[in-house]
């Protein structure tokens, strides 16, 4: 019970913190997803796809980018 | 009418001569279906990211051109066909792009053996300190 108690505060805490989303790929929308380069940055090392909570890209940047990355991989351009 | 941007691999046995010739069959596809070839660029031959199919390497092409909707099927079921194509994707390419040349076009790294040998300096006394261990 104590436990849960301090769950829900905790999260009480984290609803106040803003969740501003900060505009690190504003100009996203002018640059050629097909270029590899560019996708890779959106790329872990393994090659996994970076989440946009740390890119800060908008669902439809994210979107755009993670189809790019795939169709990239089935092609061999990336891993 | 849409524009489409297709990206063709050859397989790696292909011939450079040849791929004058296989970019040819590939726009001339296009131009039967009645559609017009904008941008074509060569991307040469390049490493796979990953082996595919037992290949490391292929020759690239992309080709953006414009072709009704209705016309693509036939078109994706055409180069299937031919077996000198390893893999082709067409994806349909947004507006903003239609007057750039396809950009995956990178230049790929030259080999390590290639880029010729980097001094590195004095390694400094690096010998002598490993030595003392």
């Amino acid at each position: 019970m104590a436990n849960r108690d301090m769950k829900s505060s905790s999260s009480s805490s984290n609803a106040t913190v803003s969740r501003r989303r900060v505009p690190g790929i504003e100009a996203i929308k002018d640059i050629d997803l097909r270029d590899i380069e560019l996708l890779r940055k959106f790329t872990t090392e393994q090659g996994k796809i970076v989440p946009s909570r740390l890119t800060g890209a908008t669902p439809t940047q994210q979107r755009t980018i993670s189809r790019a990355i795939r169709r990239a991989r089935v092609m061999g351009l990336l891993r | 009418m849409n524009t489409y941007e297709g990206l063709f691999i050859f397989g790696e046995s292909v011939k450079d001569d040849r791929i004058k010739d296989l970019g040819a069959a590939v726009t001339g596809e296009i131009q039967k279906s009645g559609g017009t070839v904008l941008h074509t660029r060569d991307m040469g031959r390049r490493s796979f990211a990953r082996t595919m199919q037992k290949t490391e390497s292929g020759v690239y092409l992309a080709v953006v051109f414009q072709v009704a909707g209705d016309k693509i099927a036939a078109l994706n079921a055409r180069y299937k066909l031919n077996d000198e194509i390893f893999r082709f994707q067409i994806a349909k390419l947004d507006e903003k792009f239609v007057n750039s040349v396809p950009s995956t076009a990178a230049p790929e790294r030259p080999e390590r053996s290639d880029r010729g040998d980097r001094d590195r300096g004095d390694r400094g006394d690096r010998y002598q300190r490993d030595r003392s261990y």
